[in-house]
């Protein structure tokens, strides 16, 4: 089975998910939070926090998929 | 009472005895966040401890001031504090309900056997030989006195300590600017779920292009603000039924002096105006809500600083930046800097600091918030004056040094909260909710111990109250 990450859209710059990543998979831009996807365990502490339900867990092959990589 | 008119108008009022509520160990002044910690923690180490609040209920910001609590540093008081709101379904994620809020407040220090005092304001600090003897209280008894053998100022503003002659900084150094200030409110009616589900929310979560448009077309003829700031759900209301209700920041009064009653009464006449304006805005253009209706507004308006004292340190902004550690760490922050700009619209989370002779605009996470710095946001720095892909961001939190919780000069005197000994950056980024209430543990606890070992608050033996700490806090 393919592992799931964190997958991050519609971001508002909080930082709880930062505070709260066990792995320090989570890094801030001008665009918000993006999640390291080979540091993410797919714990979903993060997702479970989000103030504005900005993160999901998605299926790794699933983001492949849609990124191209 | 007697008074004696002079010829400019101006009133003499005539010396007289004020009646003496009699002697605490511990006087702990303001029952925000960081007054509750302190006062909790004072009282369950054996002191007979007297909290004093202007408002008519605790909790401060987080309550009257609508403002939801960010689950940064919960440990020891304020994880408790968490845990009591958990379980009366008063807290997730970052959201909170201030109305619980303030019940468990009550039941909590009433738990540890603290006398209060609400609706009584501190208006002045008697001072002898270095030490503040007393407070002086306003209230529907009149004047009166209180004496105490230690006292924690948890006002937010400093005032026990400035009134007591402590030495006080205040705003932006170059120009004395505050951070703007914000009335918070509540919506009701909103169908969260279309919002959540929204084109809107997930391209534009701060609002910042549907805010620009706006004001191109007309729909909204001044700029208040350029971004959403946050907006959280209420918890523990009826959920998925259209009739989710939400919390928001995004109304902000600039130019502001909070120690001003002329100025913080136009802030509070000019936020319920912002609100009006907003609330009708987001009906009109933000899904979900479309039956939307106002709520109410805070009663306490969000002043993010005023006075900081200046203590044994002065905690630096790239102190802050860097995470430097500090042998007598009494907590941490994990916030970023967050300045509600003095100036103009926007939230700005960088600071300017002259590294090595070079002007830099320094981040302590990489995200410049909704104004970038004058450098663009590649040229933006990390905490050593790096930029751009060589920009290694600090990770962690940072450390408040017990030194900036003790004024200079005083012999008796501890601060908390918001008016901690730091620069103007520092404590934008210090100024978070848990992290007042860990200060506040912090205080109350080494008031206790600078009175059982018989010295002053800058002179305890640190270790000691760090091993308490650590102890309470596991």
């Amino acid at each position: 089975m393919t592992r799931r990450v964190a997958v991050v859209r519609g971001c508002t710059g909080c930082d709880t998910c930062r505070w709260l990543c066990k792995v320090q998979a989570i890094s801030f831009d001008h665009e918000g939070a993006h999640v390291d996807p080979e540091k993410c365990v797919g714990c979903g502490v993060c997702a479970d926090n989000c103030q504005s339900f900005a993160i999901r867990l998605k299926p790794m092959d699933q983001i492949e998929k849609e990124t191209g990589k | 009472m007697s008074f004696r008119i002079l010829n400019n108008g101006d009133v003499i009022e005539e010396a007289r005895e004020l009646k003496s509520l009699g002697e605490y160990d511990v006087v702990v002044c303001g029952g925000g966040m960081a007054g509750f910690g302190a006062a909790v923690a004072a009282s369950r180490k054996g002191a007979r401890v007297l909290l004093i609040e202007r408002e008519t209920s605790l909790g401060g910001l987080a309550t009257v001031g609508l403002v939801p609590i960010p689950k940064d540093t919960p440990a020891g008081i304020s994880k408790e504090m968490i845990s009591r709101l958990e379980e009366v379904d008063a807290h997730t994620r970052r959201n909170s309900d201030p109305e619980k809020h303030k019940l468990i407040l009550d039941r909590m220090v009433r738990e540890a056997k603290i006398d209060l005092l609400l609706d009584t304001a501190i208006v002045d600090a008697v001072v002898e030989n270095g030490k503040v003897r007393g407070a002086v209280l306003e209230s529907k008894s009149g004047r009166q006195v209180v004496m105490g053998k230690r006292f924690v100022d948890c006002t937010g503003d400093a005032d026990l300590a400035y009134f007591a002659g402590c030495e006080c900084m205040s705003g932006r150094p170059e120009d004395g600017k505050h951070q703007a200030c914000s009335i918070d409110f509540r919506l009701g009616g909103v169908d969260y779920d279309k919002y959540l589900d929204s084109d809107l929310k997930a391209d534009d979560p701060q609002w910042i292009k549907l805010i620009e448009a706006a004001h191109r077309d007309g729909r909204m003829p001044v700029m208040y603000e350029n971004h959403l700031n946050w907006s959280v759900f209420v918890p523990g209301r009826p959920k998925h039924c259209g009739k989710d209700e939400i919390c928001i920041c995004i109304a902000h009064s600039r130019n502001c002096d909070p120690l001003s009653n002329r100025d913080l009464t136009r802030m509070y006449l000019e936020g319920r105006e912002q609100a009006d304006f907003w609330a009708r805005f987001i009906r009109e253009n933000v899904p979900g809500y479309e039956n939307s209706y106002l709520i109410d507004t805070s009663a306490l308006l969000g002043v993010r600083e005023s006075r900081r004292v200046v203590g044994e340190y002065i905690l630096k902004t790239l102190d802050f930046a860097r995470g430097t550690k500090f042998d007598d760490a009494i907590t941490a922050t994990f916030h970023h800097f967050d300045l509600h700009n003095p100036d103009g619209v926007g939230n700005i989370k960088w600071a300017k600091e002259v590294i090595d002779g070079k002007v830099c605009y320094v981040s302590s996470t990489g995200n410049p918030g909704s104004l970038e710095p004058p450098c663009g946001y590649a040229g933006m720095t990390d905490g050593w004056g790096r930029c751009g892909a060589d920009r290694v961001f600090k990770t962690g939190g940072s450390d408040i040094p017990y030194r900036s919780l003790v004024p200079v000069k005083f012999d008796n005197l501890l601060v908390a909260g918001r008016c901690l000994s730091s620069e103007f950056m520092a404590q934008a980024a210090s100024r978070l909710i848990l992290c007042c209430v860990n200060m506040g543990q912090a205080a109350g606890t080494a008031a206790v111990q600078s009175l059982k070992d018989n010295v002053a608050p800058r002179k305890i033996d640190v270790k000691k109250l760090q091993a308490q700490l650590a102890a309470d806090r596991t």
